[in-house]
């Protein structure tokens, strides 16, 4: 349907349909809020409509268009990283808070913590850890995304793992103790 | 022992951080109503809105590539000059540099991006195209300089770097 003129608005509906679902979830993963998880995936969609005539099939659909989605995601995350550099621990604590009272976030405090902590990692190593906790990729599927060694992303996957264990751990210490 | 290739992200947690919990289901993260329903449609505004943009930063870059274009060919004009008449007066060198550029940009509607390559660069169109018609270029300068008259600037300074 993407090949000819007359079926590819259809068509391209029809991709955005199918994947629309897994591409935000893995997006707003990285990012955080819906606002900006929402233009990424937007211009994710504008990026493979540009793209779509010169994908030769090298690689699969869905590693293609995570592939872009990874790229724009990780991209806005360090766009916003870089306007808030300095993060205080009971700022940490606030994030939390703000993300609990997130009109579109109703986790409870546990995945909270969670999404907090994740946000704390640097953008790439985000996306790595996202994609191997909550989608259970293998590190194949991954290093194919990513365009990267599996052994780095084994040693990326293991720091984060431990930063975010750490990070939840210090939350209900300080909980406890409050 | 389970090979270490093998294992599950579940297994690997276990291993490393058994202090984090196991993958939740469901990660928290939810959507306006009606989000998926509308959001192929919006895609394909956003789509025709990006086209539109397309065309029109395309039209800006030809506007000052052409200016630099032409600052470019009176420059090379006057150094020709320069070094072939040297008795004689020499009106362009004459010139003052912004001078050469105000009347470059305010000319430059006058010429399409083929008369440019054809006037500027007769000697060396491939440099030419391959400089100013990349769209991988035009993105770029766009991205990185947001005021124009800057663009024209790093034009020209890989013109005459190139």
């Amino acid at each position: 349907m993407l090949r000819s003129k007359e079926t590819y608005e259809a068509g391209f509906q029809l991709l955005v349909r199918d994947f629309q679902h897994r591409l935000y979830r893995h997006i707003r993963r990285v990012v955080g809020t819906h606002e900006d998880a929402d233009d990424v995936l937007q211009n994710t969609m504008i990026k493979v409509h540009r793209g779509i005539k010169s994908f030769r099939g090298d690689s699969s659909l869905y590693t293609w268009l995570f592939r872009i989605a990874t790229r724009e995601a990780v991209s806005m995350a360090e766009k916003n990283r870089r306007r808030t550099t300095l993060i205080l621990d009971d700022q940490r604590l606030k994030m939390t808070d703000t993300l609990m009272a997130d009109p579109y976030f109703n986790g409870d405090i546990l995945l909270a913590q969670l999404a907090t902590a994740v946000g704390t990692l640097p953008p790439k190593q985000r996306a790595v850890f996202c994609m191997r906790y909550y989608d259970a990729m293998s590190y194949a599927r991954i290093a194919e995304i990513l365009n990267t060694s599996e052994g780095a992303l084994k040693a990326s996957f293991h720091h984060a793992a431990k930063k975010v264990e750490r990070y939840i751990l210090q939350q209900s210490m300080t909980e406890q103790a409050s | 022992m389970k090979d270490q290739k093998h294992k599950s992200p579940a297994e690997e947690l276990r291993d490393i951080a058994p202090g984090l919990p196991p993958s939740p289901v469901h990660d928290g993260f939810t959507v306006p109503e009606g989000y998926f329903e509308s959001l192929p449609q919006r895609v394909l505004s956003a789509i025709a809105d990006d086209r539109l943009r397309q065309k029109r930063r395309h039209r800006i870059i030809y506007k000052y590539a052409a200016a630099a274009a032409i600052i470019f060919t009176l420059l090379i004009a006057g150094m020709w000059n320069a070094t072939q008449a040297v008795h004689e007066p020499d009106a362009l060198a004459a010139i003052e540099w912004e001078d050469l550029y105000l009347y470059a940009v305010e000319h430059a509607d006058e010429f399409t991006s083929d008369d440019l390559l054809a006037i500027g660069f007769s000697s060396d169109r491939g440099m030419a195209e391959s400089l100013w018609v990349s769209d991988l270029y035009i993105e770029a300068l766009l991205d990185d300089y947001p005021d124009t008259h800057d663009i024209i600037d790093e034009i020209l300074i890989d013109v005459i770097y190139y």
